[in-house]
């Protein structure tokens, strides 16, 4: 069939399938053919296929009927699972995380996480011990080790460059091994065991030191063997003692030391640190305090009258 | 689901919906079966290819491309379905003029409808004979104008869809279609009058 198709002929199909726009009457001949065809389609030319074929149609359909397409996160985690599954991805997704988590805490300033908490209580240390030298962090000069003085565990510090010891009272006696305390800041610890040197502290104030200290003296054990971060300067060697009963009170002393210490005070006249002791005792054991404490004459000078004891 | 367009069913299928199958089969199922039968001109032949064709739709869908036009696709099918056949067939067989027009033996055979000269006065008489006539009239066109003339009048394809089909231009096939509408009404000019005048 060749394709000889005129203009004509064109417009004449055109028409009679109506595909334009205009209303123009189609071909005469052809569209009583076309009525007659769909008469007869309409009276029963058109046949339905048997119903056996559909049954047969829908169960292949079943049958052959595509998966169903999974999701693209469906798609991403099967692409993903065998990749994941390897111990050698499972190691470093481990360790990202636990880098991931140590930084973050990091960044939250939660460094303390990971350190021991620091010593709230010291244990009471013997007095005997004291003499011998802890180990220290900074080892003194040798000179000064062979002259037999026994030195105390010094912080690292830089000394003062210039220090300025305090003379000692005439009435103390040379100074004997230096005790754990630390030495003022004006006074390189050191110095404190030289023989015949000036010390820091008088012997009253030592004894008292070392009671204090078997009391139990808030700071580093002397075996500890850890550099410690220097101790703020230490008050001037007559408050020594008032602050080392205050905090010893604190530590676990008992009533009666604490009531030792007081009539120490009073027989000082130091009705401030009385004071302070009476109200550590009264916390402590009021019926104490008031039968014992506050009995005693010394003490009761310093104490306010609206006790009412 | 039932008035979704075609390729959407299609695509629905393709995800796994039977449902959607069902509802194409449901659409396509009759003008399909009836363009092959007036083209092979066998029932039986007509059913294996309806069949057939729509096997290649199920066993094709994951091939599917949702920009193709669906009926574009399934018609290409059934029409290489029919080539293949007829290829096959050498010789296209014509309906035979003593063999029963339908299935039930009384309905007579072709040649007792186109060889009457006598006007048949009842209207089942009268579409009996129309039917035989006109499916001797399709079997009796060639090949190109005879599926050219289906599509056109029983798939209702436009002429620019069937040059898609067919891989022939456009202006051919309405040169085809005209070619076949006139033979058809040569062939059928004395039942004009006939099926207009039947109660």
């Amino acid at each position: 069939m060749t394709d000889d198709q005129s203009p004509d002929d064109d417009d004449r199909l055109a028409r009679l399938y109506r595909e334009t726009d205009d209303d123009a009457e189609p071909p005469g001949e052809w569209s009583s053919l076309r009525a007659m065809i769909g008469a007869a389609r309409a009276d029963g030319f058109d046949e339905e296929p048997p119903a056996r074929i559909d049954a047969l149609l829908m169960a292949a359909a079943r049958q052959h009927a595509p998966a169903p397409r999974p999701r693209w996160w469906q798609r991403l985690a099967a692409w993903m699972k065998p990749v994941m599954l390897h111990p050698a991805t499972a190691g470093a997704l481990a360790l990202v995380v636990v880098v991931g988590v140590a930084g973050v805490m990091y960044r939250r300033g939660d460094r303390e996480v990971a350190q021991p908490p620091a010593p709230t209580i010291a244990p009471p240390v013997d007095q005997r011990s004291v003499t011998t030298a802890p180990p220290a962090v900074v080892t003194p000069p040798p000179e000064e080790s062979e002259r037999g003085a026994a030195v105390a565990p010094v912080a690292v510090a830089p000394p003062p460059p210039a220090p300025t010891p305090i003379a000692p009272r005439p009435s103390e006696p040379p100074a004997g091994p230096s005790p754990k305390r630390p030495p003022p800041a004006n006074k390189p610890a050191a110095t404190a065991g030289a023989g015949g040197g000036p010390t820091t502290m008088t012997t009253g104030a030592l004894d008292e030191a070392a009671e204090a200290d078997q009391l139990g003296v808030e700071g580093p054990a002397p075996d500890d063997g850890v550099a410690q971060v220097p101790p703020p300067p230490p008050p001037p060697p007559v408050a020594l003692p008032d602050r080392q009963a205050t905090t010893a009170g604190d530590k676990g002393a008992t009533v009666a030391d604490l009531l030792r210490l007081a009539r120490s005070a009073a027989a000082a006249r130091d009705c401030e640190k009385v004071r302070v002791l009476s109200a550590q005792v009264l916390a402590r054991d009021p019926a104490y305090h008031k039968a014992v404490f506050a009995r005693d004459a010394a003490i009761a000078a310093c104490l306010p009258a609206q006790l009412g004891y | 689901m039932l008035t979704e367009p075609d390729e959407d069913l299609m695509v629905r299928y393709q995800g796994g919906e039977v449902r959607a199958f069902e509802v194409l089969l449901g659409r396509h199922r009759k003008p399909v079966y009836n363009f092959i039968l007036r083209y092979v001109g066998d029932k039986e032949t007509a059913e294996d290819l309806l069949q057939e064709t729509f096997m290649r739709v199920i066993k094709g869908a994951e091939a599917y491309k949702r920009q193709a036009k669906f009926t574009t696709w399934l018609y290409t099918i059934a029409r290489n379905l029919c080539v293949d056949q007829t290829r096959r067939r050498k010789h296209r067989k014509h309906a035979s003029l003593d063999a029963p027009m339908a299935a039930d033996e009384d309905s007579g055979t072709l040649l007792d409808v186109v060889a009457g000269n006598e006007m048949p006065s009842d209207r089942k008489t009268v579409n009996k004979q129309l039917h035989a006539r006109l499916q001797h009239a399709i079997a009796t066109l060639g090949d190109e104008q005879r599926e050219v003339f289906l599509m056109r009048e029983f798939l209702d394809m436009p002429f620019k869809q069937i040059a898609e089909v067919v891989g022939v231009p456009e202006n051919t096939v309405k040169s085809r279609m005209r070619y076949a509408l006139e033979k058809l009404r040569l062939e059928l000019d004395e039942y004009k009058d006939l099926a207009k005048a039947a109660p």
